[in-house]
C-alpha cells in the first residue's frame, strides 16, 4: 500500500552539525509512528522539515503522492498536515474560541457551523467554559489540547505531535489520550516525537529511534526495548 | 483660566484622536510586517498634496479627497509590497532594512512634493472652516471638529476589522506570532499585502484630514507627523493598533493643556518628557505587554 507520507534521504544541515543525515521514513494512513531518540537526534528539525520550516539540502518528501519540500507553510497545512508545537503556539490576546477556529479562517464552510463545532469541541475536551477566555488565561496542558483541537477543526489527515504530554498535567493526559484514539477512530494519521515512553508504547503502531540525525532501529515495542542501539544511544 | 483649561482639554482630545488614527496607520505595518515606516508622515503631506490638487482641479473639499486619495494609496500600499516586502524580509535584520528603506522612501516623497508642489505653503479651502461651534465658554473650530469624528470613525472601522472579521483576527494573530499563523494555513504574505494597503489607506485619510485641521501644508512638515506617529505608538504600546488611540490622546492631551502653562513653542518637550518617562517606567507602552519583541 502506498504510505500516506513518505521521506526519502533527507539532509539537513546547521552549519557543520548534520541535524538529518539521510533518514528515510514511511507514514502509513491512519496509524501512530513515534519517534524517539535523545536531545538533539533530529526529531523535531524532521516535523519542521515535514511542514515546511526548513528546507532540506537533500532528499524528498511526498505526501498522498505530491511533493512537499519547496511548498511555504500555509500550502503545506492547506493539504491536510497539521502540527502541536513543544512549546505551545497559542495566541494568547485572542478569545480560545478565536483561537481553536484559527486554521479555517479561509473556510467556505458556514462561520457559524464552524463555532459551533468549535464550541462542542471544547465542550468535549471539558473548556466549554474558557470559549471566550484569552488564549494567555490556559495552561500549558489546556494551550497544547488547543493545537489538537485546531488540528481536528482543520480536518487534518496527518497530524505531527511535537511532545504534546511534556509538562502536562495526568488528567489531561488522559484527555490527550482520549482524544488521539477517537481521531485515529476517524481515520487520522499521527507522527507522534516524546519522551514519555509510556504515552508511546499506549499510543503507537510503530516506533522510530532517532540517533544523530540517523535512524538506528525501528519496529514494535519490544524490538525496540531489546535493541543493542537504542539501548547505547540513551544510555551512552 | 479654567475656560482656557477647559478648551486646551477639548482641544487635545481632538488633536489625540488625529494623532491616533496617525499612529494606529503606523503601528499595523510594525506589528504585522516589522516594517518600521519611517516615511509615514511624507506620505501623509503627499495625500495633503493631492487633497490640494483634487481642489483646485475639481473642487474637491478635504473629505471629498478621502474618496479619491483612499484608493490610490491603498494600490500604492500593494505596490510597495510587492517591490519591498520579500527583499525586507529576506534580510538580516528586517527592522533596520525597513528602517532605511523608507527613510530613502521619506528623502524621495518630499523631493518629489517640492519638485510639484514647491516650497509655499498651501491650503484648501474649506466651506466651514472659519467656523466654530460655541459651547458655553468653550469654541470648537468645525474643522477639527471634523476631523476629529472622521478619524474616530475611522478607528470604529478599524476596530471592527480587527476584531470582528476572520482577517482582523488573522492579522492580530500574525502579530502576535507571525510563524505559528503559518503553519495553520493562513498565507501571511497575502494578509501583510493587505495590511500594507490598509496601513496607507489610514495615512491617506490623516493627510486629507491635515489640511482640514490645520491652515497650511509645507513639504517638510512630514518628519514632524512621523516623530508624533513613533511617540504616539511608543507610548501606546509597539504592535497593539489600539494603543496607538490611547499614545495619541496622552500626546494630544500633554501637547495642548501644557500650552496653556507654558509658551506653545515647549509643548512638544512635555510629550518628549511624558514618552522618556514612560520608557523608563513602562517601555512595553500603555496597552503592550512586552518591551521587545512581540
Amino acid at each position: 500500500m502506498e504510505p500516506l507520507l513518505n521521506v526519502k534521504n533527507l539532509e539537513k544541515s546547521f552549519g557543520g552539525v548534520k541535524a538529518l543525515d539521510g533518514i528515510s521514513l514511511a507514514i502509513q494512513e491512519n496509524s501512530v509512528t513515534a519517534v524517539i531518540g535523545p536531545n538533539g537526534s533530529g526529531k523535531t528539525t524532521l516535523l519542521n522539515c515535514i511542514n515546511g520550516i526548513y528546507v532540506p539540502e537533500k532528499g524528498s518528501i511526498t505526501y498522498r503522492g505530491k511533493p512537499l519540500v519547496g511548498r511555504k507553510p500555509h500550502e503545506i497545512a492547506a493539504l491536510g498536515i497539521g502540527r502541536t508545537f513543544q512549546v505551545a503556539r497559542v495566541f494568547k490576546k485572542i478569545s480560545v474560541i478565536d483561537n481553536v477556529l484559527a486554521p479555517v479562517l479561509r473556510s467556505r464552510k458556514s462561520p457559524a457551523r464552524l463555532r459551533e463545532q468549535a464550541v462542542q469541541l471544547l465542550k468535549r475536551v471539558g473548556m466549554g467554559d474558557l470559549a471566550q477566555h484569552g488564549g494567555g488565561d490556559l495552561s500549558g496542558g489546556q494551550q497544547k489540547l488547543i493545537e489538537l483541537l485546531r488540528a481536528w477543526i482543520a480536518e487534518s489527515d496527518l497530524i505531527l505531535l511535537d511532545e504534546p504530554f511534556a509538562g502536562v498535567h495526568p488528567a489531561l493526559k488522559a484527555r490527550f489520550y482520549g482524544e488521539i484514539r477517537e481521531m485515529r477512530r476517524m481515520g487520522k494519521t499521527f507522527v507522534l516525537i516524546s519522551h514519555d515512553m509510556k504515552s508511546v508504547y499506549a499510543l503507537s503502531d510503530k516506533i522510530v529511534v532517532f540517533d544523530l540525525g540517523r535512524i538506528i532501529a525501528q519496529g514494535k515495542e519490544q524490538e525496540i526495548k531489546s535493541d543493542k542501539r537504542v539501548i547505547d544511544a540513551y544510555l551512552g | 483660566m479654567h475656560e482656557l483649561l477647559l478648551m486646551a482639554v477639548i482641544s487635545g482630545i481632538l488633536m489625540g484622536i488625529i494623532y491616533g488614527l496617525i499612529g494606529i496607520g503606523m503601528n499595523i505595518l510594525y506589528g504585522v510586517m516589522r516594517i518600521v515606516n519611517f516615511a509615514h508622515g511624507e506620505f501623509m503631506m503627499l495625500g495633503a498634496y493631492m487633497a490640494f490638487t483634487l481642489n483646485r482641479l475639481w473642487g474637491l473639499n478635504s473629505l471629498e479627497s478621502i474618496f479619491v486619495v483612499l484608493p490610490l494609496f491603498f494600490i500604492l500600499g500593494l505596490l510597495l509590497h510587492a517591490l519591498f516586502y520579500e527583499r525586507i524580509q529576506q534580510s538580516d535584520d528586517p527592522e533596520i532594512a525597513s528602517f532605511l528603506t523608507f527613510f530613502g522612501i521619506s528623502l524621495v516623497i518630499t523631493s518629489v512634493i517640492l519638485l510639484i508642489w514647491k516650497a509655499d505653503p498651501r491650503g484648501v479651502p474649506f466651506p466651514f472652516s472659519r467656523v466654530s461651534w460655541i459651547i458655553g465658554p468653550v469654541f470648537l473650530p468645525l474643522g477639527r471638529l471634523i476631523s476629529a469624528g472622521v478619524c474616530a470613525l475611522a478607528i470604529g472601522i478599524i476596530s471592527v476589522f480587527l476584531y470582528r472579521t476572520y482577517t482582523g483576527k488573522a492579522v492580530r494573530a500574525i502579530i502576535e506570532n507571525r510563524d505559528a499563523v503559518s503553519i495553520l494555513g493562513i498565507d501571511v504574505r497575502r494578509v501583510s499585502a493587505l495590511v500594507f494597503g490598509i496601513g496607507l489607506s489610514i495615512v491617506a485619510i490623516t493627510g486629507c484630514l491635515v489640511t482640514l485641521s490645520f491652515p497650511a501644508i509645507t513639504p517638510v512638515q512630514g518628519q514632524t507627523y512621523t516623530t508624533i506617529a513613533f511617540l504616539v505608538i511608543v507610548l501606546g504600546g509597539l504592535g497593539t493598533p489600539l494603543g496607538a488611540l490611547l499614545g495619541g490622546l496622552v500626546y494630544g492631551l500633554a501637547e495642548s493643556v501644557s500650552s496653556v502653562f507654558m509658551p506653545v513653542a515647549l509643548s512638544p518637550v512635555v510629550a518628549f518628557v511624558i514618552l522618556i518617562l514612560m520608557v523608563m517606567v513602562r517601555p512595553q507602552g500603555l496597552l503592550g505587554k512586552v518591551s521587545t519583541r512581540i
